[in-house]
């Protein structure tokens, strides 16, 4: 197909009512980590729309054939950075999106992270460590750029998607929250207890279908369109800031398949990446300079 | 480190453990920093540092012990580190490093709780607590 010929009112004549392209042409989507959940996220961005796709993945991040089998991409791609092939399929959805394929290690190179968190109207995060979802927390806090996460549970079990957005819990929060600490209601008094990250309690592992992570990835790609949405309509909206999903039954958890929870996570005022100081950025920079000097100090009395 | 992040650690530190002269250091105008003070237990004297790596706080602290430890002192990584967390970097759980409540101070009780455990195993030849210690 000649793809200098897309018409985009035919483009979208099903889905534009829904979508409203108007807007979805002015965003720019950050899909950081491109493997079987990401690359989901960044091809349903390119459905929607989305003006500018960011595709963010590690140095020499390259498709290979036991990644084939829960991937979008194919055969045809072995071999080939996932974000380059990423960015072709992408345009082939959708040709008038504006793709980048960035090599980045996002814990390495804060600054280049930064540029991009900067440039973006939605951060998705779509890692599957935990430093890289730290760091990309803390840039994206700074920046005040929403950013939408997401997890598969072990197994597959399962999975959660969380939104950060200005003034509520921030990705650190919620770890804090559902790992350690005490839960406000009955209603979610498990979370005291209960380690989302490995339900069922089992030998760790990374077996997961694509089916399991693709449900987690189109929950995560919706969360981004209502936010989007959700900023004309506020109806529109996700009313809370965590989704849990259950692809399978959990005992304590997923009382049976396909169950779901939408939760509001409070923000940890607390919170050391988060929360404010009750100084002035001058005090704070007084501060900063004072206590680096120190550090810096040569002189026996330091 | 991030201005505001070094503020709440130093403030921390000096909060919780002022009594032990914890010194922060650093290098290369200030992108190295590190804690230096010295552990004590029973008249023994055990100087540590805890480092902040790089994409501190995304990866905690690292604790590293000055002296050339004994062959075959258990919990010890290489580089001299103290083995305190649960290592697994792919999923979240309950003593796993937390960058919204944890600092370089909560380092120190850590450490001072690995000394004790090694001068039991000086004597005994076991280590009493659990090798991941953060709980």
């Amino acid at each position: 197909m000649n793809h200098t010929n897309v018409d985009p009112k035919e483009l979208f004549k099903r889905t534009a009512s829904i979508l409203r392209p108007e807007i979805s042409r002015r965003e720019t989507w950050a899909v950081i980590g491109v493997g079987s959940g990401g690359a989901r996220v960044a091809e349903e961005a390119a459905r929607f729309g989305i003006g500018t796709i960011l595709l963010v993945d590690r140095p020499d991040e390259r498709l290979e054939q036991h990644n084939v089998i829960r991937h979008v991409l194919g055969f045809p791609d072995l071999g080939r950075l996932k974000t380059e092939a990423l960015a072709d399929h992408l345009l082939n959805i959708h040709p008038d999106t504006r793709v980048e394929a960035i090599s980045l290690d996002v814990v390495a190179d804060r600054d280049q992270l930064t540029e991009i968190v900067g440039r973006a109207t939605q951060v998705h995060l779509c890692t599957d460590n935990e430093p890289s979802k730290h760091v990309v927390n803390e840039v994206a806090v700074k920046a005040g750029s929403p950013l939408v996460f997401a997890g598969v549970f072990d197994g597959g079990c399962g999975g959660e998607v969380g939104r950060v957005s200005a003034g509520g819990a921030c990705y650190a929060c919620m770890a804090a929250y559902l790992n350690r600490s005490s839960a406000p209601d009955d209603r979610q008094a498990h979370a005291e207890t209960f380690d989302y990250s490995n339900p069922a309690g089992n030998e760790r592992s990374t077996a997961a279908l694509n089916l399991d992570i693709a449900q987690i990835a189109l929950i995560q790609a919706r969360v981004g369109l209502m936010t989007m949405l959700g900023r004309l309509d506020r109806s529109a909206d996700l009313s809370g800031n965590y989704v849990l999903f259950g692809n399978r039954t959990v005992e304590g958890l997923f009382p049976r398949p396909l169950s779901s929870e939408i939760w509001q996570i409070p923000r940890d005022p607390h919170c050391l990446v988060c929360g404010a100081t009750d100084m002035t950025e001058t005090e704070l920079d007084d501060a900063y300079e004072r206590i680096i000097a120190d550090a810096m100090c040569k002189e026996p009395r330091c | 480190m991030d201005k505001k992040r070094l503020f709440f650690e130093h403030q921390a530190m000096m909060e919780r453990w002022s009594a032990m002269q914890p010194k922060l250091r650093g290098a290369d105008d200030g992108n190295r920093l590190w804690w230096e003070l010295e552990l004590r237990a029973e008249g023994n004297h055990l100087p540590i540092r805890i480092e902040y790596p790089a994409n501190y706080p995304a990866s905690p602290p690292d604790i590293v012990i000055v002296p050339k430890m004994p062959s075959g002192t258990p919990h010890l990584l290489p580089r001299n580190r103290m083995c305190w967390y649960y290592p697994s970097e792919n999923h979240r759980n309950r003593n796993m490093w937390c960058p919204a409540t944890d600092t370089g101070a909560m380092c120190v009780g850590v450490a001072q709780r690995w000394f004790w455990a090694f001068l039991v195993w000086l004597s005994t030849s076991r280590w009493p607590v659990p090798d991941a210690i953060k709980a």
